[in-house]
Order: C-alpha cells, then sequence, then structure tokens
C-alpha cells in the first residue's frame, strides 16, 4: 500500500480550497434557502390573497420584509418602496443566513462528518437543490404574476428545459 | 445523481469529467436567464433583483469550488490539510457581520401612550384618504380635552368642519387600544402596497412624541396591517365619525 506523500504546500492549498468551498458552499446553500423562503411567501400572498382566505397570516411575514427594505430606503434616504431597500434587505438576510452556515462548516471540519457534509453531500446540493429553487423561483414568479400555478410547475419547467436542450442539439 | 456522487466519492475523477459538469450546471443557469422561460424573471427584475443578483452571482460559483476541493480532497485525504476549524477571532467577526446583517430586521422599540402625563398634549388624527372609487375622504382630530373636529372633504354625508366631545374615559380606552395595538412599534410606511384602496394614516401625540403610520386596506385581514385598520375603526367608533359620513341619499362630491 503506497501513502501519499502530503507536502506542505499541498496540504495548505488543500486548507484553502477547502475554505473556498465553505464560503461558496454556504452562500449558494444560503441563498437558496431565502429564495425559497421568499417566493413560498409571494405565491402564497398571491394566490391566498386573491381568494381571501386564511393565508393572509403570511402577510404578518412579508411585513417584516417590507419593513426592513423600508428601513434601509429610510436610512439611505430613497422613497419608501425603492427596490434597493428589498434588495439589501434580502441579500442581509441570505448573508446572515450563510455566516451560520458558514460557522457550522467551520465547527465540523475536523469530523467525519464534516468531511462527508463538503464531498459528496456538497455536490448533490450545489447540482441539485440549487437549479431546483432556480426552477421553483421561476415557476412561482409566474404563478404570482399569471395566477396560473399549474402551467409552471417545476416539472414541467425541468420538461422545458430537457425540450430546449433537445431543440438545441439537433440545430447544431 | 445524489447516488453517483456517493458512490464515486473516492473517485478522483479527470478535469474533463468535472468540466462537462460544470458546463452542464452553467448551461442550466444560462437557460433559467437567457432560456424559453427567462422572460418571467427578466420582466420583474426591478422586483426581483435581489434575488436574481444572488443566483446569477452565487449560484453557478459553488460548483467551481467544490470541482477543485473535490479533485484536491480525493488526491489527498482532507484530514492531511492544515487544519484551521473555528477559532475565536473568526467566530467573533463572523456574529459581528451577522448582527449587522440582522439589524433592519430588528422589532421597533414600543413606547406606552396609556397613561399620558399632561392629558392637553394629547391629540389623535385620523385621515381616510381616496380610492379607485368613491371612498369618504374625511379627517378627525381628537383632543386631549375631549374634543373631536371633523372635516369632511368628498364621498361623505357632511362636508366642512363638524365638532364634537367624547368622554375622558372614551379617550383612555382609545389611547390603551394603541398600547395594546403597540402602535409605536409598527413601521411607518410599510404598508402601502396598493394604490385603488383606500388608505388611513394615523397621527398620535402624547407629551411630545408623536408617531404617524399610513396603510391602504389592501391585504389587510391579519398581521400589522389588520391592527392599523382596527385602529382606524376604532378611533372612528369613539369619535362618532358615523354621523358625518354616512350618506343619507346622496353622497357630497
Amino acid at each position: 500500500m503506497t501513502v501519499p506523500i502530503i507536502t506542505d504546500r499541498t496540504s495548505r492549498s488543500g486548507s484553502r480550497l477547502r475554505y473556498l468551498h465553505q464560503v461558496f458552499f454556504s452562500a449558494g446553500l444560503a441563498s437558496a434557502s431565502t429564495i425559497a423562503c421568499f417566493y413560498y411567501l409571494l405565491a402564497h400572498l398571491s394566490r391566498e390573497g386573491n381568494l381571501g382566505g386564511k393565508g393572509f397570516e403570511y402577510f404578518t411575514y412579508w411585513y417584516f420584509g417590507l419593513r426592513a427594505g423600508v428601513r434601509i430606503n429610510s436610512f439611505c434616504h430613497l422613497p419608501p418602496n425603492n427596490v434597493f431597500g428589498y434588495t439589501c434587505a434580502f441579500l442581509s438576510t441570505a448573508l446572515a443566513l450563510a455566516l451560520v452556515f458558514f460557522l457550522v462548516l467551520r465547527g465540523v471540519e475536523r469530523t467525519r462528518i464534516g468531511h462527508a457534509i463538503l464531498d459528496p453531500v456538497a455536490p448533490v446540493i450545489i447540482f441539485e437543490i440549487l437549479p431546483l429553487v432556480a426552477l421553483i423561483a421561476i415557476g412561482n414568479t409566474s404563478a404570482i404574476l399569471d395566477s396560473a400555478p399549474s402551467g409552471f410547475h417545476p416539472v414541467l419547467l425541468i420538461n422545458s428545459v430537457f425540450r430546449d436542450l433537445g431543440r438545441f442539439l439537433l440545430l447544431n | 445523481m445524489g447516488v453517483f456522487f456517493f458512490l464515486t466519492r473516492k473517485w478522483v475523477f479527470p478535469l474533463p469529467f468535472g468540466i462537462l459538469l460544470l458546463a452542464i450546471y452553467f448551461g442550466f443557469f444560462a437557460w433559467a436567464y437567457f432560456g424559453r422561460d427567462s422572460w418571467l424573471i427578466w420582466r420583474n427584475i426591478r422586483e426581483f433583483l435581489g434575488m436574481n443578483l444572488a443566483f446569477l452571482l452565487v449560484g453557478p460559483l459553488p460548483g467551481l469550488a467544490w470541482m477543485l476541493y473535490a479533485r484536491a480532497a480525493r488526491r489527498n485525504p482532507p484530514e492531511t490539510f492544515v487544519p484551521t476549524g473555528l477559532t475565536r477571532r473568526t467566530f467573533a467577526y463572523t456574529l459581528v457581520l451577522m448582527g449587522l446583517c440582522l439589524t433592519p430586521w430588528l422589532p421597533a422599540r414600543n413606547q406606552s401612550v396609556g397613561r399620558p402625563k399632561d392629558i392637553n398634549s394629547v391629540t389623535i388624527g385620523l385621515k381616510r384618504g381616496s380610492c379607485f372609487g368613491m371612498c369618504p375622504i374625511y379627517t378627525i382630530n381628537i383632543h386631549g380635552s375631549g374634543l373631536v373636529e371633523y372635516q369632511g372633504q368628498r364621498f361623505v354625508g357632511a362636508k366642512g368642519l363638524k365638532t364634537a366631545t367624547i368622554t375622558a374615559d372614551s379617550l383612555a380606552k382609545l389611547l390603551g387600544s394603541f398600547d395594546q395595538e403597540q402602535f409605536f412599534a409598527l413601521d411607518d410606511r410599510a404598508f402601502e402596497n396598493c394604490f385603488d384602496t383606500p388608505y388611513a394614516t394615523i397621527t398620535i401625540s402624547v407629551d411630545g412624541k408623536s408617531k404617524t403610520v399610513t396603510g391602504d386596506e389592501c391585504m389587510a385581514i391579519s398581521g400589522p396591517k389588520a391592527v392599523l385598520r382596527d385602529l382606524a375603526q376604532k378611533i372612528d367608533d369613539t369619535a362618532g365619525s358615523l354621523q358625518w359620513v354616512e350618506c343619507k341619499g346622496r353622497c357630497q362630491y
């Protein structure tokens, strides 16, 4: 059995790559989680808002987001409904969540679970969950605007990806 | 795909394989942003700028970082990497940054107005505004002395200035409602969502402290927005504004 010769340089390089992976993985996971929560709230507001159902509790949660955006706009002397405030509110939430994930990853990095999270769990999340969240985001955006959630369901959007890919391959 | 990554967790995959995987990944994001259904995102770029920005920038990068890390970790076990772990300094900096990020989300501090030091300093105002239709437009001011001033403008039974008086108990009860509903913790301008529903502006001034909150009636079924709607209704009820607002016959334009 051959034991790999680990040089100090390799070790340092691996450590830096692990740090980079932890940072981007946390950021990706946090942005996906925030997007999923945001669109979930927005979709419920829209669908149940139009129907006048019990879903108005969602407005309470939505209000906190609005308030954060309005506060940032007020701080920057911008109109209350300026997109800058809401963008900052969203990004600050995603960043806070990313920091939580980062702390957890740093905390468990020497354990077996920590190694397993970074590889092979991370690629499963990166290559499956992030694209799925993108599809949910697109699906929910259409549902909010067109009140037609069934037309752009994530499953149908996946079908749309393959349809477009097939067409691209045929034409090229 | 999850099973594939698990089964091949020790495979030092060649670089072209990683590049192919990333190409599929980037191809997906390219489709999401520029494909057939991308207009769903782009037409709302103003409203959803933050999310799209985050996805565009952050979304594809973890794939690249994982590919580089995985190749290094599968060549040499990650246990052999320089251990860094979670240092106290990293922990402290992260916590400070997290606190800064969450600052805009903190709840506002409420102030009690239920027992004013000087009852004559109390002024409670309600202004009901226009809508895309014939909604009553009027202003009510309730003073600490019990004096109620009503100013009708449009679509009301009585236009112009009208006055009435309320008892000290009614005023105290109304002030108690402001405390109960934590009026001072509401945001001044977070309730303006719709343009075609009537809006109400509530102002309260007690012992030099004042607060104004404006909101429309759009989606005011529950939550903080319903609090605002209920308070506006309580002001109306206490002032007895119905006697002037209600149109007997035709409303005055």
